[in-house]
């Protein structure tokens, strides 16, 4: 293999198959690789964005009018409340030190149990220690379920 | 992860957004006037700009103690064992209902605390798990069934939080080097926010109660760990397709090499 | 399988004529390459293998990228964490753009200290030098796509330089910017120009400056105004002909560069930064290292000066071959222009350098430095809080 100056044909032809492998080696990768990249992946679909209750999507015919309920989704809690024929959506995470708030529909404000901080509809504070209001949510109601969104960009 | 240190960084930073009424404007204070000093120094004058008469009733800003006191003004004065639990629980609703379904609910029995027990009143002290280890102490002798409860339950809320602290730590260290575990951060938030959640449980003093919230901490836990030996194999076997790479460079390039050889 | 190969040429070649125009093409390819061409030579095949990598990466990319203000940043996270390979895909992009910048300027250097744009190549010369152009081009254009922090300010911070430019400054910055800030309209035309423009004049440039090259053949390094040596002396001294020798040369130069791309791919892949906020400025923002001088030329000198000139700087380097008219190439006889070479190239590696290290804090041999906006270091100390 190293200083032989006659060229062996043998040797020559498996150099060459062997390089041509080679190439088609990286190609072949190179191809695995873009068709793994853009294979069609499985429900990125509707399912994901739904709020879910403790089993399974919520049935927003469970909640009534002037109601609310706490879920989970992929934008974290949320707290849905059902109003004068409206759904409002508002992240359930208080702004002071992060408990879970809910809805009293008697006092008809978001509570938080911790500290006793208070917000409105719109996630507006109506009594402190919370300072910054409660993030929006959108929803959108149909026969799956409760789609959650974090509203705007 | 505000939630864990909020409290510290949060307070005084949060000061400036609306200054709380003077406690000079108030009243009450001129003769109380210790009182008043003491609740000036709280958190619940700071953050929570409450005013004597948010838990007292009266009138703060009527100058005559008659009109201020007296009938119409809805003054309850030193509230009396049945009705502070009720008092505090207006705000702190969940820390209340959970006292309330606790062995120290009883408040007919005066051998049972109320929330001023552990968390004074006027002054109140911050609520924290290294309350529970001087507050039990008083009326519980110790190698008593009441107060093994109560370590147990302290215990398990350290371990759990340090637990935390400890993974938080560990995830903002490699968050310096590598920017997708951001990704961690909600988690990490989450099972934050399952332990402030926990904490007003242990007004029940029941651990069974405790350890549906304690486990909540834990699966968001679980999730991190799982993000973290998910990087810890991907880098494995990236460490490995570089090492394969290199073999097949190093081959092509020897079988040029040969070819050049040939060629001559 | 040979017959079939004849059989598919002369079906071709009835309708075609290409039997003329492949026997042009292999004697072109049969020409004897001077010999001192060395493995710098190879930079070239490298870059146009990188390139062709750039390309395939980025079409790939575009399957799952959304060029919006809104949806940016989530299609990184989504391409990044859950396509397979999407963070590979995105690395070798990334990696890939600050090897071609880097080979570049490797390559251009080489053609300088080589004598390469003289008489005749000066046309190469001048693509190559625009190609230089359209490189920076798609390195500004494309990072501001991800649509994250770093991106967002660097692109505010370098477009705000447009406003000195003197009497048309602020409508510039607006026209390049789509608005009064950056924002949407600027991610949907930066994307158009990263995306189909400059791939375009990439494509044009590129198939002018390889057809100069293979056309005129790697310049000797004789005299410009002396007849170019004939195959059989170059033969004599030791010179090849391209196929297959130096394309061998080429090839392996290929397979190294890609592979150095795959492996800065894997073992350093491209983080998901935090999503652009333009409400919040991170500190010590810079852009990306290649344009680090003209970021740093701009502190030191006024703006409205600072501003022009790095197209100045690019005019005088597309002009270079009319500009310096000694015929000779070989750098031992251009004494002159080797100097100002090293003196720019140290210029630019200074300007550089002092980019890099401002408004950092650092510890160099034990002691603690930090430097300011201008990239004087001041004793930081134990005191100094970062």
């Amino acid at each position: 293999m190293s200083a032989d100056p006659s060229p062996q044909p043998v040797s020559r032809r498996l150099v060459n198959a062997l390089l041509g492998l080679g190439a088609l080696g990286a190609l072949g990768g190179m191809a695995g690789a873009v068709l793994a990249y853009l294979w069609p992946q499985p429900g990125q679909a509707a399912g994901s964005d739904l709020l879910m209750g403790t089993e399974g999507p919520l049935n927003p015919q469970t909640v009534g009018e002037g109601q609310g309920v706490v879920g989970r989704s992929q934008v974290g809690k949320v707290l849905v409340v059902r109003q004068g024929g409206e759904w409002i959506g508002l992240s359930a995470t208080c702004s002071h030190l992060g408990c879970t708030v809910s809805w009293n529909p008697a006092s008809k404000q978001v509570e938080c149990p911790c500290h006793g901080a208070r917000y409105g509809l719109r996630g507006e504070v109506l009594r402190g220690p919370a300072r910054q209001a409660l993030g929006r949510v959108d929803l959108k109601v149909d026969a799956q379920g409760i789609h959650v969104a974090a509203a705007g960009g | 992860m505000k939630g864990l240190w909020g409290f510290f960084l949060l307070g005084p930073a949060l000061l400036w957004a609306q200054p709380p009424t003077s406690l000079d404007e108030v009243f009450c204070a001129t003769c109380h006037f210790d009182q008043g000093e003491e609740f000036g120094q709280s958190i619940h004058y700071q953050e929570g700009q409450l005013l004597c008469h948010d838990c007292h009733g009266g009138l703060p800003f009527e100058a005559d103690p008659e009109k201020a006191k007296g009938p119409g003004s809805g003054f309850i004065g030193r509230p009396g064992r049945e009705q502070i639990a009720a008092l505090c629980g207006k705000c702190h609703t969940a820390p209340a209902q959970a006292f309330a379904q606790g062995p120290h609910a009883a408040w007919q029995n005066p051998a049972n605390p109320t929330c001023i027990s552990c968390h004074a009143n006027h002054h109140v002290l911050d609520a924290s798990l290294e309350l529970m280890d001087s507050a039990c102490a008083p009326c519980h002798q110790p190698g008593t069934p009441a107060l093994a409860r109560g370590e147990a339950i302290r215990q398990q809320l350290g371990e759990a939080d340090q637990q935390l602290r400890r993974l938080q730590l560990h995830t903002d260290s490699l968050l310096q080097v590598d920017g997708s575990l951001r990704r961690a951060v909600p988690y990490l938030e989450a099972g934050a926010a399952a332990l402030r959640e926990a904490d007003p449980m242990t007004h029940a003093l029941d651990l069974d109660l405790l350890a549906g919230k304690l486990d909540e901490a834990r699966a968001e836990q679980d999730q991190v760990n799982q993000l973290l030996a998910e990087r810890e194999a991907g880098r494995q076997r990236r460490s490995w397709a570089v090492g394969a790479i290199w073999v097949l460079v190093a081959a092509n390039v020897f079988l040029l090499w040969i070819k050049r050889r040939q060629l001559q | 399988m040979k017959r079939v190969q004849r059989a598919l040429w002369q079906w071709l070649d009835q309708r075609l004529h290409l039997e003329p125009l492949a026997e042009a093409l292999w004697q072109n390819l049969r020409k004897v390459v001077p010999p001192h061409v060395n493995w710098l030579f190879t930079l070239g095949a490298t870059l146009a293998a990188l390139l062709a990598a750039q390309v395939g990466t980025g079409v790939l990319l575009m399957a799952y990228y959304k060029p919006s203000a809104a949806q940016a940043h989530h299609s990184i996270e989504h391409l990044s964490y859950e396509v397979p390979l999407g963070w590979f895909i995105r690395s070798l992009h990334a990696w890939g753009s600050h090897l071609i910048v880097g080979l570049a300027l490797l390559h251009l250097i080489r053609v300088y200290v080589y004598g390469g744009y003289k008489k005749p190549r000066e046309l190469t010369w001048v693509s190559g030098v625009l190609l230089l152009a359209l490189l920076l081009g798609f390195g500004f254009t494309g990072y501001l796509l991800p649509w994250d922090q770093v991106a967002y300010w660097a692109t505010v911070v370098v477009t705000q330089s447009a406003d000195s430019v003197p009497l048309a400054g602020p409508w510039l910055r607006r026209f390049l910017i789509g608005a009064d800030e950056v924002s949407d309209p600027t991610l949907g035309r930066f994307f158009v120009v990263h995306v189909i423009l400059l791939p375009l004049g990439l494509l044009g440039l590129m198939g002018l400056h390889l057809l100069l090259v293979r056309w005129l053949g790697i310049s000797p390094l004789g005299r410009a105004d002396e007849p170019a040596p004939d195959p059989e002396a170059l033969r004599q001294r030791g010179g090849h002909p391209f196929v297959p020798y130096h394309l061998l040369k080429d090839l392996a130069a290929v397979w190294v560069g890609l592979g150095v791309l795959c492996t800065l791919a894997l073992l350093w892949p491209s983080p998901v930064g935090e999503p652009a906020d333009p409400l919040v400025t991170p500190l010590g923002i810079k852009p990306d290292w290649y344009f680090l001088p003209p970021y740093q030329l701009l502190k030191y000198v006024p703006e409205a000066v600072g501003v022009l000139i790095p197209p100045l700087f690019f005019l005088v380097l597309v002009l270079l071959p009319f500009l310096d008219r000694s015929p000779e190439r070989h750098p031992r006889g251009r004494s002159r222009a080797m100097a100002a070479g090293v003196l720019v190239a140290a210029c630019l590696l200074l300007l550089g350098v002092l980019g890099h290290l401002s408004e950092t804090t650092r510890t160099i041999l034990g002691t603690t430095y930090h430097f300011d906006i201008l990239g004087w270091p001041s004793h930081a100390g134990e005191e100094a809080a970062p």
